[in-house]
């Protein structure tokens, strides 16, 4: 059922060959934000817009969530923005990576946020995402910067859903209850999302320099990870 | 207000509210015009950061608005124009540009002989896809303006052209929202751009108002050499006000747009005079 978590669970059993991960023990921000949305929405009468890829919209389907907004949006222009009728029904704005986000998606989320005091929520704020390149790797802007202008206009800060903030952690604990912060140790190859997610929750964070990090960025950070690693299987050393 | 028209030869309006609101003439404006237009000493340019206009059809939009046309079009710039210009005389033979624009900028820039290539629509790429995208070799400016067709898709390209490629970013403006009516806000070039400017660190090079390139580039074009002649007079204190203190000239700013008397007040630049409306320069 759950989509995106079937694929990261096909995932470790394709490529490490690990079968059978719980289904409970994959959280994408994906899951967090349905989850996040399920306890507070009326199912019946409020609806969410999204701005995300396909693999966001099916999360939020496996939780019965009613939303609308995903690909190809095409320019309106002024006559049509004068004349766009905001849905009241629409209390939830939902922004995250879209290729096909534009000024007509920004306009829409805008309206919802401003006419309808729409929650805002973003379930990641990732500034970059890597991608390979030859040996090395490329960087290109993350959903940061699709959420950019819209949190430029609008007043209010969103809710923020996914790393840093604690808020997936403190769903964890509802779920295994509480969590001894000095035997819980966060891993991950980002220091603006996973490094300042341990720091958030209080627990040890171990950075692996397989992915985003550099070793040449380690000495920079304002704050030390607890430990620094090559990659993951330093753990058991 | 009489002494306003003999302290200065060259006026610089800012077009929406200022001589018009939408299709709408502010009340006075078209006869300030035309007095100005008739005088052999007086020389009157409209400067607006909307970069989704060529000058023909800039001048059209007067002409159905005031009912006249500006005799000259070099009298008519839009930040899309100063771009165009900017750019003409560093790019060789041969070398390209990638726009981020409107079809009206796109035009601009041919007829000013700036060769682009990015234009329009881009099929979506996922992240992973961005692994084999191989830029242009041949582009060496990257052009911010209002893109009606910008997506995370297109300005991920921008963004590989200028971090990786060294292209030197420009943009048109800055401006984060354009008023549809007074409820209701739309958002400009400033938003449009937000998430590149963000990734990047910075809004790359502003070309049109508060920049003051805005005003060398139209002070080179007509021979403007004593500033002290100049009076800029718009309704936007960060554009247009801005835009004259960072050039060095008097400005006026009137209350028949964005701004009221109070924002004058709050505000750290001020303008040189406060009028109603243009027609008060009479």
């Amino acid at each position: 059922k759950q989509w995106y978590q079937r694929r990261v669970r096909g995932m470790m059993d394709e490529i490490l060959g690990i079968p059978d991960i719980p289904k409970r023990d994959v959280i994408t921000s994906g899951v967090a934000t349905a989850i996040y949305l399920k306890n507070r929405m009326n199912i019946e009468k409020e609806k969410v817009y999204l701005i995300a890829q396909d693999a966001f919209s099916k999360t939020l389907d496996d939780y019965g969530i009613s939303h609308f907004g995903l690909g190809p949006q095409p320019f309106r222009n002024t006559v049509e923005w004068g004349e766009f009728e905001v849905d009241p029904s629409v209390k939830y704005v939902v922004v995250s990576l879209d290729p096909d986000f534009n000024h007509s998606k920004l306009t829409e989320a805008y309206l919802y946020i401003t006419e309808n005091n729409a929650e805002y929520i973003v379930p990641d704020v990732d500034m970059f995402y890597s991608c390979k390149r030859g040996d090395g790797t490329r960087k290109i802007p993350g959903t940061h910067s699709v959420q950019a202008g819209l949190s430029a206009m609008v007043e209010k800060a969103p809710t923020p859903i996914g790393k840093p903030s604690r808020f997936i952690f403190d769903m964890i604990q509802e779920e295994y209850g509480p969590l001894d912060g000095g035997r819980t140790l966060m891993i991950g190859d980002s220091y603006e999302t996973d490094m300042k997610f341990g720091f958030n929750c209080g627990i040890a964070t171990a950075l692996v320099l397989s992915g985003n990090a550099k070793k040449e960025d380690v000495e920079g950070f304002e704050r030390q990870p607890d430990f620094v690693m090559d990659d993951i299987s330093g753990i058991l050393d | 207000m009489n002494s306003l028209l003999d302290r200065y030869d060259v006026f610089l309006f800012d077009c929406d509210g200022v001589l018009w609101t939408g299709l709408e003439p502010i009340v006075g404006a078209k006869k300030l015009l035309q007095v100005l237009l008739a005088r052999e000493d007086k020389t009157v340019i409209l400067v607006t950061n909307n970069s989704t206009k060529t000058r023909a059809l800039l001048n059209d939009h007067v002409k159905k608005v005031l009912g006249f046309s500006m005799p000259d079009e070099r009298c008519l710039y839009s930040s899309g124009v100063a771009c165009a210009m900017y750019m003409r005389h560093q790019l060789k033979e041969g070398e390209k540009i990638f726009l981020m624009g409107s079809n009206g900028f796109s035009s601009v820039l041919k007829e000013c002989g700036v060769e682009a290539v990015g234009h329009g629509v881009h099929e979506p790429m996922d992240l992973h896809s961005f692994s084999t995208f191989q830029p242009d070799p041949t582009v060496k400016f990257v052009v911010g303006g209002f893109d009606p067709q910008l997506t995370h898709t297109k300005m991920t390209k921008a963004f590989i052209y200028v971090r990786e490629f060294g292209a030197e970013y420009i943009c048109t403006n800055q401006d984060l929202v354009c008023p549809l009516s007074s409820s209701r806000l739309l958002p400009g070039t400033g938003a449009v751009l937000a998430g590149l400017t963000a990734a990047l660190g910075h809004t790359g090079k502003v070309i049109g108002k508060p920049s003051p390139i805005f005003f060398d580039i139209v002070a080179r074009e007509h021979g403007i050499t004593d500033k002290s002649r100049v009076l800029m007079v718009g309704d936007n204190l960060l554009t247009d006000i801005q835009f004259a203190a960072n050039s060095g000239i008097d400005s006026a700013v009137v209350y028949t747009g964005v701004t009221k008397p109070k924002d004058v007040t709050e505000s750290a630049v001020k303008p040189t005079y406060c009028l109603n409306s243009v027609a008060e320069l009479l």
